[in-house]
């Protein structure tokens, strides 16, 4: 993987431990939460690189609806899969600060069950491309179902805002509300994650080409 | 000390989560480049018959 030294690859190998030095190493201890706060970090990049997977994969579905080009879908594809990895792990890391925090792992706030939807929909957006074998009638549906499925993406980052919520808020109107040390690591912690999704996106994205490349040739040897 | 261990936790999750991805790709890519390359091979042979 690495023989070809993608540069979001060699970069996220120096970001990735980076951030987590600044995390551990850096960021001062939260005075309520303590030490536990400091999931806060990497929940948040997480958060903010699912989102990204979500919106590539709304924009690559609206460009192959448009263009019927299988580099569309094909990147459509790759997002969609790695913005389930990132909610997943948004949703577990979540749930972890949850415990000691609001003495329980999950609640169905506002903030939470949102996400959890968009993790159904783009999970069930996985299964679907699985379950379809023809390759057209399968990059329409996932493209549509992209599309729609973006929508959930505002609805989940206002959550907190137009539902009574106990989810935090960081990001308000007012600007965000930390402390200098605290968002000097969550723009490196932000950084990285984001680093590390363009690493993954174009594994990805390769892998899929590989096996487009490798789907072509068994027809044309079944001809 | 209680919550050290819910951070140890979720930091665990993460880098055991990105840790599996990438093996599962990897593995992947392997059977793929591998199974690719057979096929151009059997496609070569096919076109020099011809």
């Amino acid at each position: 993987m690495l023989k070809r030294y993608d540069p979001f690859a060699v970069l996220a190998l120096f970001a990735v431990p980076g951030a987590a030095a600044t995390v551990f190493f850096y960021a001062p201890l939260e005075r309520t939460m303590g030490v536990v706060q400091k999931i806060f970090y990497f929940h948040l990049g997480l958060a903010a690189a699912a989102f990204l997977s979500f919106f590539v994969a709304c924009v690559a579905g609206i460009l192959y609806l448009v263009k019927r080009q299988r580099a569309w879908d094909e990147r459509g594809a790759a997002a969609v899969e790695i913005g389930v990895l990132f909610t997943t792990l948004v949703l577990l890391t979540g749930s972890i600060w949850g415990r000691p925090i609001w003495n329980t792992w999950w609640t169905w706030d506002p903030r939470l069950t949102t996400s959890l939807i968009l993790w159904f929909i783009f999970a069930a957006c996985l299964i679907l491309r699985s379950a379809v074998e023809q390759e057209e009638k399968r990059a329409v549906f996932c493209a549509v179902m992209a599309i729609v499925g973006f929508v959930d993406v505002p609805v989940v980052f206002l959550s907190a805002r137009l539902w009574r919520s106990i989810h935090p808020t960081v990001i308000r109107s007012e600007g965000i509300a930390l402390e200098p040390a605290m968002l000097v690591t969550l723009a490196v912690s932000l950084t990285a994650m984001l680093i590390l999704w363009a690493a993954l996106f174009r594994l990805r994205c390769s892998l899929q080409r590989q096996e487009n490349a490798l789907l072509d040739l068994q027809q044309q040897l079944q001809r | 000390m209680e919550r050290a261990m819910y951070l140890a936790l979720a930091y665990m999750i993460i880098w055991a989560g990105f840790a599996g991805y990438l093996a599962w790709l990897s593995g992947r890519q392997r059977q793929t480049a591998r199974r690719l390359a057979e096929l151009t091979a059997q496609v070569q042979r096919q076109e020099v018959q011809s």
